[in-house]
């Protein structure tokens, strides 16, 4: 609903394509995982309409772009490419060559290929195929391929600042992440200030680091992709890493390559759709992108803005605090916003953001204590979100392959062998593992209609009358919540909107200390649920907690 | 100057009006009601700032400042907790002067401190001769900060019993203090906010009610780890200190070092490189100690000494004040001089180590 309105707006605004215009072509230098430029590519292909929207990312799989945008494919999920070891190496111990091509909802590749297909535009991925990428990889190096695109620091194990880090400090920001979050996502209303803005950065990054070689090879691919479409360039958007729209800008820049080049000759590669996690798309951070709070920056994209993702975590982070058994109340959420809203003047900033959001969660809730709120809040900014695709929607793998070791933990048909398959829905949901509204603040209601119907609460074993009232109660918080969210934003007021009353009315259980609550018994349907999915030790670990102590029992003898 | 001659130490509003001139013709940015400067020339007052010529006041993480300005600048009151001698009362004396030019607004915690310093109290005379009037109503500290929209203080709050703590819960909730004597209500006005302080050691901020502790923000002043920086504040405060007392010394980087190495290591309980375990005293070995280690050393020098602060000077104050509460300490000092300093090299661990059959004597 947010997602509708907030681009609508922006169609409003953006009359004109605010794409960069190379040699004709309507080109997106993006950032990897980054909602503002998420915003601004929708935009750009709506203003555009464009006969072709071209992406990058490996054009073998371009036969997997209808499971990509299907609509119960729930992101965070990646395409994952992989070869096992040639045979003459095949031993115990040698791992198949793996490459992961994340995606979640504020990717722009992937907002490129959902809007697409919204308006009957075909899209097809351009870059190199995964089987170079894969070639082009020493086998245990870990780092995707696209590793090498911009802007990401391309010397993040190294000890010497990176340009990005330079950069930052020199404006005087902490790091390159907080810079980023500063000046790029704030500017969320500009789209085509922004998109300058990011191509002037992909020029000084590839004034400073020159370009390599496998990326010359690649620059050149993609062009030649578009030229070799037959659509007039006016009528193509081409979506691409900062980098590769500098270099493409560059007045010396051909299209030409090598097509016996040795990367292009690679083994063919496999592919499967892959559920991807928030927390492991934190780790990424050499990949350069705006994640080091998945969660986080979901919220600014359903939001609407990084105010109202701080405003949303500080809320949540009241129930994540009392769960902990920590004295919070939304008093202390209210002050702790119009901290970081201050902390964001101070330093200059038109909104307040990740850094703004630790800092005010220090000072307000957690007493001046750091460790105090890191727990739960590293929860809420990160986020648990785990992805889901459904297994009838893409090819299966050949069964002779080797099948990587992520893929088979987490795909969802391989974590139940013993069950039939369940009917596509059902299956799309067991396969999202939901932390307990409670725990994690889940405010999903507010934006996801089914949640808390069908399975998730009744699975739980929560009293029918408890379910009925949580979804009711998540109705009501849907019909006005984000709404208000955004009145109460714009008003200047500071009230927080209402958390999910599902939430609080889960967290009012476990308080209460039933040894039955609602909590518990979502708490627990959830471990089971991780347990399938591979991720058991750390959901228990996660609940230690929040579980009421029972009571001793003294024994009459 | 004539108030910095004449008093032993003026408040930071007097030691520092060149500074906080400069920075209000400088300042153009919006002020929060009741402010005398922007929150962004009130974090320069406090991080210095060399454009302007304005000297760093808190050596150490810009986000805590910024918390802490920001907090002001909100409905909640500040409270600064930490180790002592981590400059909070610094901090809360410097924020207060260039926020509202007075830090003089300040309530004592002690254990003696009673319900009517917190709120007012009566000029007893005037009382029996007037009845309850304006004449007689003596305001405390911070009713006289409600009424001047500025900045109240209360430094150690925990250090009182917890009901008078209490007394504050009103205020800073409701912005107001009843005087039914006079049938009135006074209501602060903006700009009002207090800055309370609270060290980790004695009393922790856990004895406080948790009704008030959710009035405050709280900001945490660290222990410097950083020797660089440790050794940047003990040398600043240390030339403060005797330039008000007209005083010359020199202090030989070499000297500052040592002397910093010596408190960071006996406080982390290992030597800096993490390779060897030392004892550590149940002292509290504060930046502010090792401020004062120097300074009498300075002392020590001018008056009984060639005018040289040497690494002898400096052991004999390190004595009084690591060996404050406990003989024992004086053997985690001992211990350390013997396995430690005596593996380091250079004029002041020499000098050090020359103490120690006085030590042994003591």
């Amino acid at each position: 609903m947010a997602r509708v309105a907030g681009d609508a707006a922006l169609a409003e605004v953006a009359v004109e394509s605010p794409a960069v215009r190379i040699r004709g072509v309507h080109v997106v230098p993006v950032r990897h995982h980054s909602p503002a430029i998420a915003r601004a590519t929708a935009a750009v292909i709506r203003a555009v309409r464009p006969r072709l929207v071209l992406i990058e990312g490996p054009d073998d799989a371009n036969h997997l772009i209808d499971a990509l945008t299907a609509p119960d494919a729930v992101a965070p999920f990646a395409l994952l490419a992989y070869r096992p070891p040639e045979v003459k190496q095949a031993t115990a111990d040698a791992a198949p060559q793996v490459v992961f091509y994340p995606f979640c909802d504020y990717s722009p590749e992937l907002v490129a290929l959902r809007t697409a297909r919204e308006l009957g535009i075909e899209a097809r991925f351009c870059d190199i195929p995964a089987r170079a990428s894969l070639e082009a990889r020493e086998p245990d190096e870990q780092t995707p391929p696209d590793a090498d695109d911009a802007p990401h620091d391309p010397t993040a194990d190294a000890p010497e600042p990176s340009l990005y880090d330079i950069v930052a400090q020199r404006l005087g920001f902490q790091s390159h992440e907080e810079w980023w979050e500063c000046l790029y996502e704030s500017c969320l209303r500009d789209p085509a200030r922004l998109l300058q803005l990011v191509q002037e950065w992909g020029e000084l990054v590839v004034q400073a680091g020159g370009i390599s070689d496998c990326d010359a090879l690649r620059n050149a691919y993609m062009w030649r992709q578009v030229e070799e479409s037959g659509v007039p360039p006016e009528r193509i958007v081409l979506v691409v890493g900062a980098a590769h729209a500098a270099a493409f800008a560059q007045p010396d820049f051909r299209a030409e390559y090598d097509p016996k080049h040795p990367l292009l000759q690679a083994r063919p590669a496999e592919f499967v759709i892959t559920p991807y996690s928030f927390p492991r798309l934190s780790e990424q951070l050499g990949y350069g992108a705006g994640n080091r709070a998945p969660q986080f920056y979901q919220d600014a994209w359903e939001l609407g803005g990084l105010e109202n993702a701080t405003l949303a975590t500080l809320t949540r982070l009241v129930n994540a605090m009392k769960l902990q058994g920590d004295v919070a109340s939304h008093a202390d959420a209210i002050e702790a916003f119009r901290l970081a809203k201050q902390l964001a003047a101070l330093r200059g900033k038109p909104e307040p953001g990740y850094d703004e959001t630790i800092d005010a969660a220090i000072a307000a809730f957690g007493r001046g204590n750091a460790e105090r709120v890191q727990t739960p809040l590293k929860r809420l900014l990160i986020g648990e979100r785990v992805g889901s695709v459904l297994a009838h929607r893409h090819p299966a793998p050949h069964p002779s392959r080797v099948l990587p070791p992520h893929a088979r933990t987490a795909h969802p048909r391989q974590g139940r062998p013993d069950r039939p398959a369940p009917e596509p829905r059902r299956a799309a949901r067991r396969a999202t593992v939901h932390l307990p509204a409670s725990a994690a603040g889940r405010q999903d209601s507010v934006r996801r209609p089914d949640f808390g119907r069908g399975g998730d609460l009744s699975a739980a074993g929560a009293p029918a009358g408890e379910v009925a009232a949580a979804v009711d109660a998540a109705d009501r918080c849907r019909a006005g919540g984000g709404d208000d969210l955004r009145q109460h934003a714009a008003r200047g007021r500071h009230t927080p909107y209402r958390p999910a009353p599902a939430a609080a009315r889960l967290a009012g259980a476990s308080e209460r200390g039933g040894a039955g609550g609602g909590a518990v018994r979502a708490a627990r349907a959830v471990r089971r649920r991780a347990a399938c999915a591979g991720r058991g030790v750390r959901a228990r670990r996660r609940f230690r907690q929040p579980r009421p102590r029972r009571l001793p029992t003294r024994r009459a003898d | 100057m004539s108030a910095v001659d004449a008093v032993i130490r003026a408040p930071a509003e007097v030691r520092c009006k060149d500074e906080l001139e400069r920075l209000h013709a400088w300042d153009t940015f919006p002020k929060p009601t009741g402010w005398r400067l922007s929150p962004r020339a009130v974090e320069k007052f406090i991080m210095g700032d060399p454009d302007l010529n304005i000297r760093p006041k808190y050596i150490g993480d810009r986000d805590r400042i910024q918390v802490a300005i920001a907090t002001l600048a909100s409905d909640r009151a500040l409270l600064l907790v930490g180790e002592p001698g981590t400059a909070k009362s610094w901090v809360s004396e410097h924020l207060s002067a260039a926020i509202c030019g007075n830090s003089q607004l300040t309530v004592q915690g002690t254990a003696g401190t009673t319900e009517d310093q917190i709120k007012y109290s009566w000029n007893y005379a005037l009382l029996m001769a007037e009845g309850p009037t304006d004449r007689s109503l003596v305001p405390s500290p911070v009713l006289t900060a409600m009424r001047t929209g500025t900045i109240a203080r209360f430094e150690e709050i925990t250090r009182c019993a917890s009901e008078v703590q209490d007394a504050l819960i009103s205020i800073l909730s409701e912005k107001a203090i009843a005087i039914p004597e006079l049938e009135r209500i006074e209501y602060a006005r903006r700009g009002f906010s207090v800055i309370a302080t609270a060290n980790t050691r004695d009393r922790g901020v856990n004895e406080m009610s948790s009704a008030l502790k959710r009035r405050f923000n709280f900001v945490e002043l660290p222990v410097l780890s950083d020797l660089q920086q440790e050794m940047a504040v003990v040398r600043q405060r240390t030339q403060e200190m005797l330039a008000d007392h007209a005083m010359q010394a020199d202090l030989p980087d070499e000297l500052i070092e040592t002397l910093v190495t010596v408190f960071q290591e006996l406080r982390q309980g290992q030597t800096l490189d993490g390779e060897q375990k030392v004892k550590s005293p149940s002292t509290v070995m504060s930046t502010a100690e090792a401020v004062s280690v120097l300074f009498g050393g300075c002392l020590l020098a001018t008056h009984f000494g060639d005018g040289v602060v040497n690494g002898q000077h400096v052991m004999r104050l390190l004595v009084g004040a690591i060996a404050k509460e406990d003989k024992s300490d004086l053997e985690a000092l001992t211990e350390y001089l013997e396995t430690v300093a005596k593996k380091r090299e250079g004029r002041v661990w020499r000098e050090l180590q020359e103490t120690q059959r006085w030590l042994k004597s003591l």
